[in-house]
């Protein structure tokens, strides 16, 4: 009992306290995002014997900065917002992997509509994209968009919606006509009428990215063995997204992110 | 007194236990039924803001939710294929998108579900991916809206989270398809509750069994460990803004505080989540007291699913517990001086017993009677020597008015001299005649005085001797030093005495009074002859011959040997009268003595020679008077004996 009551106090004043800061990616609202990850940094904090705390973010930029400015030690991120920061910073370094229910080391961006909507005409329609700085948002969805429709996002209303799930609910309410977001996001709606339009390739996993300006070299390997050899019973406990085992990733599974990142401007704002 | 001593001690210990133990059941008393005041207010409020939502949610599903256009997609979706659901399903999406993320959500409707007749989800809101699970044998509101076709509500457990559910039954065109729920989240609740109850900070806190036991993997963190017991849980602070306030209130953060000091005052609080009950509890920070009111909620099918828990800050608690306080040391200082007060209580009375037993013992020691009224006449004392006296026992006259049945007073008028000391204060000694049990009377010596109380008269105190035998001695010495110790006639003191008090007695009068002088002729030759013995027997027989003879007013004395002498008093007014009747008398004489004495079978004929002399008081002088008288006999002497003279003085 005193353990739980310690527990509670430590959950409560962690922020104030803790000292490693994990700020996952907000890619469902911040109820979502405690849900998975929790557990997870509950998990950490036993195994270091260290207070870990989850900080939220709403934007990805805002991260991203967090990571740049010191103030995060870990951050679960998209292969975009890594390469992003990474190209800042190199000693913001990928840690693990995280598998995907299907068991794949990646996942795929997919361009979505509803099954209401009959008429696949693009020109001119709203399309719904996640963050400027999401790999499914303007970066994969440009691409995808070209690929299925071979129309330039210009040519379309475009806007930044925060979350994947809020793409795929601005599209199941009408509000857009397309979107672009994560596959296993666009599977979770199709009951609602999300029909995915287009594939893209696979992309590198979303992953646990360590930033070594904060973190020791000593701490890192410790933390990278924890991870390595977390139990399945241990993780399949964690929220959906990272609940299907965790992989060493590389710089080079990168390569693609960060050459088609070199080569495009993604706007800050939508043009709507 | 050592012993009393612990006596006190230990009475006056009980004493503040019992006191100790009634103020405190008075407090506590008070603190519950301003607790229950409390409880009552919480419970109130919350069975009104339930009702409240009943009935707002009720006016939306009429007003919103059952339009022709809705239910043909519900009774539609009941029909139809997947992928005719996924497109009934959007659209039933697009109708109330707005209305969930504008209307609903701000008031706090955590789920807005539609369920096919089944009971299968067709549509969550809160997580619209998420459905096609059936929930008739989960969720007890949907299989009564469904199978028995009624409204249903209450506290219910839930795949993503429990929750305050409404749920209402659908039909289009006569026909059961479905139905639809609104549940509202402790916030909202607790937003409503907010408002009818000031400074109460109102908290959730779930079973288990109705939460991370039931809710799909992904929804377990939703719920944190409750702080108060194991077997609940609180919505994540993190994700409830609700608790996320709650948990930087004092009133909680202090409760927690004081919980984690007070392992059994927790455990208490356990007991009583276990026993599903209404109770509050005190908890008494360094400052300030706390109360928690625990408020159960119980799930449709009747068993504890929740706990709603109001917090609050009490000055009230404080005060009382002050007061509670104060009360205990006015008691504890109210019996030490009570206790103090009777120590020396104790002490007097063991002196004033003390006293009372000498006083007995010298009561008793005395020879003389002692009664002690008080100033109604009531006996409050009584030595043994006055019930000896008065031949009464002890315990018959205590505490009675037995003054009457003691006291003989011969004129019953006159108030008597005891009891007036009662009334006057003035010490009274004399004699008095009392009389004993047995009726017989005798005289006492009486000292009687008050008994006083700060100048009050409270009583008197009588000490009495019974004197019948002083008086008869006294008589005795009386009787020697007045009377004649051989013919028992008054002495020669005596006649000079009554001589002088007739002359003083009578100084104006003008009565002629007479002095009888006798002296017997030859008495020598008796003595001589016969002896004294017959000389005295003669003598005896003589003053009996007188005595029997003079006037009752009249005195006879015996001056020494045959010398006698009488006065005779009052003659008359008249001197010739007074000559008759003073020769009346010595004639008389003179014939009681013309009998033989017979003494020793002898005869003896007496002869006596007289002298009588008349006087006026205003004029005699006692000597002198018996000188004439002695003279005049002298003159009968000379005269030949056996006669008499009289003359005027």
């Amino acid at each position: 009992m005193k353990k739980i009551l310690l527990f509670a106090l430590l959950f409560l004043n962690a922020n104030l306290y803790a000292k490693i800061h994990l700020a996952p990616l907000p890619m469902a609202d911040s109820l979502e995002t405690t849900k998975v990850f929790s557990s997870f940094a509950e998990y950490l904090s036993k195994s270091l014997d260290e207070k870990v705390s989850l900080s939220h973010f709403t934007e990805y930029e805002d991260i991203l900065q967090a990571l740049e400015k010191n103030e995060l030690d870990l951050a679960y991120l998209g292969p975009l917002p890594f390469v992003s920061i990474h190209l800042k910073d190199k000693n913001i370094i990928p840690l693990v992997g995280f598998y995907e229910k299907n068991g794949n080391k990646g996942y795929h961006c997919v361009l979505t509509t509803s099954i209401l909507e009959e008429n696949e005409d693009f020109l001119g329609k709203k399309v719904g994209l996640t963050q400027p700085l999401s790999t499914c948002g303007y970066f994969m969805t440009k691409k995808l968009l070209e690929e299925f429709a071979n129309i330039s996002i210009e040519d379309m209303k475009y806007r930044y919606l925060h979350t994947h799930t809020q793409v795929a609910k601005s599209i199941v309410s009408g509000e857009i006509q397309y979107g672009g977001m994560k596959d296993s996001v666009a599977r979770e709606y199709k009951n609602l009428g999300i029909k995915v339009l287009k594939t893209s390739k696979m992309l590198p996993s979303f992953m646990l990215v360590a930033n070594t300006n904060k973190l020791t070299a000593q701490k890192l390997e410790k933390l990278k063995e924890i991870l390595q050899n977390t139990p399945k019973e241990e993780f399949s406990k964690w929220g959906k997204k990272i609940s299907y085992g965790m992989f060493e990733v590389k710089l080079e599974d990168l390569d693609f992110v960060l050459k088609e990142l070199k080569e495009m401007k993604i706007p800050s704002k939508g043009n709507y | 007194m050592k012993r009393e001593i612990s006596l006190i001690i230990a009475t006056f210990v009980c004493l503040l236990l019992i006191i100790n133990t009634l103020v405190i059941n008075f407090y506590k008393k008070q603190e519950k039924a301003f607790l229950k005041k409390e409880q009552e207010q919480i419970n109130i409020v919350y069975n009104a803001t339930s009702n409240t939502n009943q009935f707002s949610f009720k006016t939306v599903v009429e007003e919103k939710i059952a339009k022709k256009d809705v239910l043909e997609i519900l009774q539609k979706a009941n029909l139809a294929d997947d992928l005719e659901k996924s497109k009934l399903r959007t659209l039933l999406y697009r109708k109330f998108y707005d209305f969930y993320n504008n209307s609903l959500k701000t008031s706090n409707v955590l789920q807005f579900q539609f369920h096919l007749k089944d009971g299968t989800s067709f549509l969550r809101f809160y997580e619209p991916s998420y459905s096609g699970d059936n929930l008739l044998q989960f969720r007890p509101t949907i299989k009564k809206a469904n199978l028995e076709k009624k409204y249903a509500s209450g506290f219910e457990q839930g795949h993503i989270a429990p929750g305050f559910r409404h749920v209402f039954p659908l039909s289009y065109e006569n026909e059961h398809i479905g139905s639809v729920e609104l549940s509202i989240t402790f916030e909202g609740l607790e937003k409503s509750m907010r408002k009818l109850l000031s400074n109460v900070q109102l908290m959730l806190i779930m079973k288990k069994s109705i939460t991370t036991d039931v809710v799909d993997k992904e929804h377990k963190a939703r719920f944190s460990q409750a702080f108060i017991s194991d077997e609940f849980v609180i919505e994540n602070p993190r994700i409830s803004r609700l608790n996320n306030q709650n948990f930087n209130s004092k009133p909680i953060t202090e409760a927690i505080k004081i919980l984690k000091k007070e392992p059994e005052q927790k455990n208490q609080i356990e007991q009583g989540l276990k026993q599903a009950r209404v109770f509050s509890e005190i908890l008494w920070g360094d400052e300030d007291a706390y109360a928690i009111h625990f408020l159960p909620i119980f799930d449709t099918s009747n068993k504890l699913a929740a706990y709603v828990l109001g917090f609050k800050k009490h000055s009230f608690i404080k005060d009382l517990k002050s007061q509670e306080l104060t009360m205990q040391v006015f008691g504890i200082v109210g019996i030490l001086i009570l206790a103090f007060i009777s120590y020396l209580l104790a002490r007097n009375r063991k002196k004033t017993i003390a006293q009372k037993n000498e006083l007995e013992v010298i009561a008793n020691t005395i020879q003389s009677g002692l009664f002690v009224m008080d100033n109604k006449g009531k006996l409050v004392f009584t030595n043994e020597e006055a019930c000896k006296i008065l031949k009464y026992n002890k315990n018959d006259i205590l505490n009675t008015i037995i003054h009457g049945k003691i006291h003989f007073h011969k004129d019953r008028n006159e108030e008597c001299n005891i009891i007036k000391v009662a009334k006057t204060g003035i010490t009274y000694t004399g004699e008095e005649v009392f009389i004993k049990k047995t009726g017989k009377m005798f005289p006492v010596h009486v000292s009687s005085g008050p008994l006083k109380e700060k100048d009050q008269i409270t009583g008197s105190v009588t000490i009495f001797r019974d004197i019948t035998k002083e008086k008869h001695a006294h008589e005795q010495v009386r009787r020697l030093a007045y009377y004649d110790s051989l013919t028992d006639l008054p002495n020669r003191k005596f006649f000079f005495d009554k001589l002088e008090q007739t002359i003083e007695d009578n100084k104006n009068s003008k009565i002629y009074r007479g002095i009888l002088y006798i002296d017997l002729d030859d008495f020598k030759a008796i003595n001589d002859t016969c002896g004294h013995q017959i000389g005295d027997k003669f003598l005896i027989q003589f003053a009996t011959k007188i005595s029997s003879n003079i006037r009752q007013e009249d005195i006879f004395a015996r001056l020494g040997g045959d010398e006698f002498v009488v006065i005779i008093n009052p003659l008359d007014l008249d001197l010739e009268i007074a000559k008759k009747i003073f020769k009346i008398i010595i004639n008389k004489f003179y014939a009681s003595l013309e009998e033989p004495f017979v003494l020793n079978n002898q005869k003896f004929y007496c002869k006596a020679s007289m002298g009588g002399i008349i006087f006026q008081s205003s004029k005699a002088q006692s000597t002198e008077l018996l000188r004439r008288a002695d003279a005049v006999m002298y003159e009968s002497k000379n005269m030949g004996k056996n006669t008499y003279n009289i003359s005027i003085y």
